[in-house]
């Protein structure tokens, strides 16, 4: 293995372990419905969203109800989790008599694609004769892998970008593991969590494509792994734009003699696309389930307006100019709220929080990250490396595009904001890469020093926020 | 000290600046619930007017009591919580604390300790001169009566009961014994313990992964052609 990754891997191990077991049952973004949808797949061997079922289970009803899991949703202060062992002990002996079939109805993760929860049932299978709280942990560590391949994501992307420059690949897998926010949700029965580290190595293999000159096993797994992230949230259509984008740029690269066999393999590549989505589409219109998620909108439901998408966008980012009308309903700056707040740390239903100073300063180092690096990045574009960068702000902001119009569409049909923070874990990598592309630009006496910072910044926070999450719910 | 060390040395003198900082955050006073009647601050349950009072009770703590904290906030202005601790028909605690408009959660600190296990009921009346609005849900424990005047509610506010001022290292262990409740079987005290050691563990990774990393970069440099910049 390379010099430092094992290290590294070592590390996001064992913080992964400590987020997996620390963070009390279903206290995660729509962990309850998650959990639901992973238990109709493995115990019914059915999707959920079947009118006339229970949203969950039986079994996992009174799990929630024994520890309090959704009484204390949004209420971490004055309804923490039972900390009764009567009541634990009480449960555990009624568990196996509890129906885990009798779940599957609709809920807020049904119409959610499949690929996630299959690969959350290994986990639950394996812990199948234990109780709900077994399987529910054994699907968090679990988790615990796909932390591990962000990571280690990360790292092959940073070596795709700079080169086999392993501080630098240290850097970006650790900045991209390590951050709380992905930690938190990888080791949360989520779809996100494989969205994540889908996201990261498609990045990573697009890269290669566009840098390689698109060759057939890239090309190939670069499809793949892009339809993996399709059938694994809706989101992830955002994708395939930077996909085909790093197909063309790759193919374009070449020689003219390059170019013909590049064909083959950009053909093979969207192939392998397409096939799993249209399979999956397929499936999803003969089981009559929706094959992507829709905004159902309310009787306050208007039409799409170009003008007025562009006036959300600029509230999103800037303060509101005097006549554009009120398009949010955060209280404050919404890059601000949504992206920095939320995308840094917020646990729990988002409701587990540091204090409010220390968002300001996590605000203040994202700007020195992503303003310096993109300055810089400016500066040193060339012939060469143009394409690589235009491939990867192709991604961030088709996600960035598929999420406004998302949340847009949500505001006008009447729903409320639906952004939140993590929506842009999946580009988490591209932030590391960012950390590690300044640090190159540092004299090469000091690049290693402020690797060691960086690394001993990320571990402070991760004590930070599970110090926030253990005194949230345990003192 | 060779350029290879120099990662190294940063590190953990950076490793050590984090820890001391850490241990002064740790060594704060905080107070641990040894009660929480787990009513969901989510509505207002009583507009208190001044004079008037909300009590419930009977509840008790598995330890010493030593604060009261509820949920709230005064409305339009500054106001005074005075909270008062009976039982058996008697004052056994008592004490005050100032509350302004912004809703969270209010911490009074009593004059007095209750003994754990003591059946006891909490009257909170508003000593100020503004109204104070107290925040709970609809009852979640039918053992729990709240009485606005004496007039028994179908509401109940938000109500927990708290220890005496501790540093977070001594709250460890209350911590990972309440963490290790509801989780799979084999889980543990040992468990969070171990886990806590394991962040020490992932620190001395992190730190052999930077100096592998850089004894690498630095051959790799060393054996390179001298070329033109990459950029």
């Amino acid at each position: 293995m390379p010099g430092g990754l094992a290290g590294l891997l070592a590390a996001v191990l064992l913080v992964g372990l400590a987020w997996a077991l620390l963070v009390p049952p279903w206290q995660s973004p729509d962990e309850v419905a998650h959990f639901g949808y992973t238990e109709s797949l493995a115990a019914r061997h059915a999707f959920p969203g079947k009118k006339g079922l229970g949203e969950i289970s039986t079994d996992q009803l009174q799990a929630d109800s024994a520890v309090g899991a959704s009484r204390g949703a949004f209420y971490p202060a004055s309804v923490p989790p039972s900390w009764s062992p009567q009541v634990f002990r009480a449960f555990a002996a009624a568990s196996p008599h509890l129906s885990r079939t009798d779940g599957g109805g609709p809920n807020a993760a049904s119409t959610n694609p499949p690929l996630y929860y299959l690969y959350a049932d290994i986990a639950y299978l394996a812990d199948v004769g234990g109780n709900a709280f077994g399987r529910l942990y054994a699907v968090r560590i679990w988790g615990v892998l796909l932390l591990e391949l962000t990571a280690l994501g990360g790292w092959l992307l940073a070596g795709e970008v700079f080169g086999r420059k392993r501080l630098l690949q240290l850097v970006c897998g650790a900045v991209a593991a390590l951050l709380p926010m992905t930690t938190f949700i990888s080791t949360s029965v989520n779809p996100d969590a494989m969205m994540i580290v889908l996201w990261t190595w498609a990045m990573w293999l697009g890269v290669r494509v566009v840098r390689r000159s698109a060759q057939r096993p890239d090309a190939i797994a670069l499809g793949l792994v892009t339809a993996a992230a399709v059938l694994t949230k809706a989101t992830s259509y955002a994708l395939v734009v930077p996909t085909v984008a790093a197909l063309v740029l790759g193919w374009r690269r070449g020689t003219p003699e390059q170019r013909r066999a590049a064909r083959t393999s950009v053909g093979l590549g969207l192939v392998a696309l397409a096939v799993p989505i249209l399979a999956w589409l397929g499936i999803a219109v003969a089981l009559h389930r929706p094959a992507v998620n829709t905004i159902s909108s309310n009787s306050k439901a208007t039409a799409f307006n170009p003008t007025q998408f562009l006036s959300y966008v600029w509230q999103f980012y800037l303060p509101r100019l005097s006549f554009l009308t009120p398009l949010r309903e955060t209280a404050g700056l919404p890059i601000y709220d949504v992206w920095i707040r939320q995308g840094w740390g917020t646990f729990g239903w988002l409701d587990v929080t540091f204090p409010g100073h220390a968002y300001a300063v996590l605000g203040a180092i994202s700007a020195a990250v992503i303003v310096p690096a993109t300055f810089l990045l400016a500066k040193v574009m060339n012939r060469r490396n143009w394409a690589v960068a235009a491939y990867l702000a192709l991604s961030a902001l088709a996600l960035l595009v598929f999420l406004h119009g998302a949340d847009y569409r949500s505001l006008i049909a009447g729903k409320g904001p639906l952004l939140q923070g993590r929506y842009l874990l999946p580009v988490v990598a591209l932030f590391g890469l960012c950390v590690a592309f300044l640090i190159s630009r540092l004299p090469v006496a000091y690049q290693a020093a402020i690797c060691g910072v960086v690394l001993v910044a990320l571990l402070v926070l991760q004590v930070l926020s599970l110090s926030t999450v253990m005194h949230a719910y345990y003192t | 000290v060779t350029r290879a060390r120099i990662p190294a040395v940063v590190f953990v003198v950076a490793v050590v600046a984090a820890v001391v900082v850490l241990l002064v955050l740790a060594l704060g006073a905080e107070r641990t619930q040894v009660f929480a009647l787990r009513a969901p601050s989510a509505q207002s349950v009583a507009t208190l007017a001044p004079g008037r009072q909300a009590c419930e009770g009977p509840v008790s703590a598995a330890a010493p009591i030593h604060a009261v904290r509820t949920w709230g906030a005064a409305i339009v202005r500054t106001t005074v919580l005075d909270v008062r601790v009976s039982s058996g028909g008697s004052v056994v605690a008592a004490g005050s604390s100032r509350v302004t408009g912004k809703p969270g959660s209010h911490t009074t600190v009593l004059h007095g300790t209750i003994r754990d296990g003591r059946k006891i009921t909490v009257c909170v009346a508003n000593g100020g001169d503004a109204d104070y609005s107290l925040v709970g849900s609809p009852s979640v424990d039918p053992t729990v009566a709240m009485r606005i005047d004496g007039k028994r509610s179908a509401l109940q506010f938000s109500l927990a009961l708290l220890g005496s001022p501790t540093n977070t290292l001594s709250q460890l262990h209350t911590a990972f014994r309440r963490a290790s409740l509801f989780r799979p079987s084999w889980v543990g005290v040992w468990t969070y313990w171990a886990l806590l050691a394991g962040l020490f563990v992932a620190v001395a990774a992190c730190g052999a992964a930077l100096t592998a990393a850089a004894r690498t970069d630095e051959r790799t440099e060393a054996t390179r052609p001298t070329s033109g910049n990459e950029d």
